[in-house]
């Protein structure tokens, strides 16, 4: 899951000192979106590692803004699509903290996942008697020259997460029209019952254009507690188009309407293409809403100005973005509901920065280059003071190459990124009653975590033709945050470890 | 038997004084006396606290001021040589208030108003010994000599200090200041 940290936006943040949870820019994780075959899965995560299978998943991230065909997000999204078997193959890792094993036949594929340990608690440690598992399956079925059905499935459970996540997608095509709907439940702490179904027609070169294509299509989403003390309706429909004015100019936009419970919001979206001389443009923009507890919705507006070129063996693409958020939840000073701080929905926040990604892939080399600067604020009113925001990453560098020497393969990984802001403790009030400490805030977000500065070297072997043998080494000394003793008056820092190696064995049958 | 082992991957670097450490800066507790008072009755403040040489203090707080309600606020005022709450109210009314000492430390406190109630027994100090077990319903203990891991204290070399303890009852709070010698 770290090769997702490749996205110059992307941090893994950590939940009780374990990298749990994905921020992406300055969007809080609650604020991103985890979609599995277009449902939604939790974005925690199981110590730092996805819950999804890599050989048999698409990851796709979408941080410069996504179309309108999803919604209830205003941050990014991280698309996992699970891919379709063609193959009869078996195979099978094993590392110091895992083992997993994967079944492929013609139209089939089963992978399944068992920690021997789990990451938990502050500081790091790794709890021998807790495990986590996951498992991802799909089935397809032809059942006609046009109809086609998909059953996908992905779940994971552990200590902190237990989900189940079975899709069905059922997929028409005829001639240019083509279709799609699926079904899904998730069985969670909060269960969620969802539906999604776009139908879209080629409309060929009408109105003189290059190409045109119309979708329309709705998503729905009814969520309850497993206690059902709660439950929420989200219902959304949405109608799109892509449009080429020519072979080099696209543009594609729509409209989204949510209704959350009782707040309909509308949201347009679009993205004009230009493929000028290899190097394609796109300035992309729309309009974001997230549903939240009791309160209006949530707002963003993303700009994106992205250029992307191919240059022989290299890829290079850069991004400069403005974002702005509204309508974020704020506690009110000393009130409280249910035992919770009380909120309201008065934050913003904005974000500008400058995004750059490089992949070379040449003969036996393979690189990759990601670098951002952001500076990201919020404030609890309008008028308020503004501050750094909690996710604000002011700079980020991260620099792979990787290089094949015959039965060998040598790669390293560089990553340097500035500290995550935080709150500093100035002191503590003992409560007598409660016989508890607590602490006393200095300015918000005054203070930010020192530089991580981490490098990654792996050695890959190839054994045998089948079975493959590598040892990752991570040397990390940076401090990963800090914690509080228990009367705040002394801060400790947590350490990763300083070197952590890895040996691990991949096989296929 | 659990088979729970925990490897310790990543140090924090935890080189903090455990709650029940004794030389540490910090409020050990706090006393109304009594914990509650009837109308026309009053009562004085005693705060507990532990200093980083050992030492354990009895302090008056140098200052009080009443959170809630923020109408009675009279009701806490300094009366020649000590800080005194009155009495002013006849309905059982909860009084918060929050006290500040001379060493900087700060603490919350809730008594009773128009009912008189009466601190908990201050809890019996244990004898020192190899291994010994620390009965206290509702409450805490702090020493300065060996460790005390959950509700055992474990002294295995000779130590001269002191042992304390605070009873929590539903109303109000007592302690027990005992030397602890240990050839």
């Amino acid at each position: 899951m770290r090769a997702l940290e490749v996205f110059p936006g992307i941090e893994l943040v950590p939940v009780a000192a374990v990298p749990n949870a994905i921020a992406i820019r300055d969007a809080a994780p609650d604020q991103n979106r985890m979609l599995f075959d277009g449902f939604e899965v939790p974005t925690l995560l199981a110590g730092g590692r996805g819950v999804f299978f890599r050989d048999q998943s698409q990851v796709w991230v979408e941080a410069d803004g996504f179309g309108v065909e999803n919604g209830r997000a205003t941050g990014g999204l991280i698309d996992i699509f699970s891919r379709p078997s063609d193959r009869y193959a078996y195979g099978y890792e094993l590392t110091p903290m895992d083992a997993s094993v994967s079944a492929n036949a013609h139209g089939a594929s089963l992978a399944v996942r068992g920690s021997f340990f789990e990451p938990t608690g502050v500081p790091l440690k790794l709890d021998t008697g807790s495990h986590d598992f996951s498992a991802q399956g799909r089935v397809d079925y032809r059942l006609s020259r046009r109809w086609s059905l998909t059953l996908s499935e992905l779940g994971a459970s552990n200590s902190n997460i237990l989900f189940l996540r079975p899709v069905v997608t059922v997929r028409y095509r005829n001639g240019a029209w083509r279709a799609v709907i699926a079904g899904s439940t998730m069985y969670a702490h909060v269960s969620t019952y969802d539906t999604r179904a776009e139908l879209r027609r080629d409309l060929g070169h009408a109105l003189g254009l290059h190409s045109l294509e119309v979708r329309i299509g709705e998503d729905s989403q009814y969520s309850e507690t497993s206690a059902s003390t709660e439950s929420h309706a989200n219902e959304a429909v949405w109608a799109a188009t892509t449009a080429a004015l020519t072979r080099d100019i696209v543009f594609i936009g729509g409209v989204r309407a949510d209704a959350f419970d009782s707040y309909l919001t509308v949201q347009p979206r679009g993205m004009l293409a230009v493929n000028a001389r290899g190097t394609i443009v796109r300035l992309a923009a729309g309009a974001y809403r997230r549903p939240t507890d009791n309160a209006t919705p949530q707002r963003a507006t993303q700009l994106a100005l992205s250029t992307e070129n191919h240059a022989g063996p290299v890829l290079i693409a850069s991004t400069a973005y403005y974002v702005d958020r509204e309508r974020l939840l704020v506690p009110i000073n000393g009130t409280t509901v249910d035992g919770e701080p009380d909120r309201r929905a008065t934050g913003v926040a904005t974000n500008v920065g400058i995004e750059v990604r490089a992949v070379l892939a040449s003969g036996p080399w393979r690189a990759r280059l990601g670098a951002s600067v952001s500076h990201a604020t919020r404030a609890d009113t309008p008028t308020a003071a503004s501050h750094a925001a909690d996710y604000d990453l002011p700079a980020h560098l991260d620099v792979m190459a990787s290089r094949a020497i015959g039965a060998w393969q040598l790669g390293a990984r560089v990553q340097l990124r500035a500290g995550l802001p935080y709150t500093p403790v100035t002191g503590s009030i003992y409560n007598v009653e409660a016989d508890r400490f607590d602490p006393i805030d200095g300015k918000v977000m005054s203070a930010r975590a020192p530089w991580r500065r981490e490098l990654d070297l792996r050695v890959d072997r190839k054994l045998l033709p089948q079975l493959r043998a590598y040892l990752d080494v991570a040397i990390d000394g940076g401090v990963l945050g800090y914690t509080y003793n228990y009367d705040y008056s002394r801060r400790l820092d947590i350490h990763a470890l300083p070197v952590l190696p890895w040996l691990g064995l991949v096989g296929t049958l | 038997m659990k088979r729970a082992w925990l490897l310790v991957l990543a140090g924090c670097v935890d080189a903090s004084v455990p709650p029940w450490q004794l030389r540490h800066q910090r409020v050990i507790a706090v006393q109304t006396n009594p914990a509650g008072i009837a109308a026309g009755e009053t009562a004085t403040i005693d705060g507990l606290l532990a200093h980083e040489d050992g030492s354990i203090t009895d302090e008056q707080p140098v200052a009080v001021v009443v959170e809630f309600p923020k109408e009675l606020f009279t009701a806490v005022h300094y009366n020649v040589d000590h800080w005194q709450i009155d009495g002013i109210v006849d309905q059982p009314t909860t009084l918060g208030i929050e006290m500040r000492f001379a060493s900087g430390e700060v603490a919350t406190k809730e008594m009773t108003l128009g009912e008189h109630i009466e601190n908990p027994p201050a809890p019996i100090a244990p004898a020192p010994a190899l291994d010994v077990d620390l009965a206290l319903p509702a409450g805490t203990w702090l020493t300065d000599c060996g460790e005390i891991t959950g509700m055992t204290w474990r002294i295995d070399a000779p130590c001269d200090g002191t042992i304390v303890g605070v009873a929590r009852g539903v109303f109000g709070v007592s302690w027990s200041v005992a030397p602890v010698r240990l050839p």
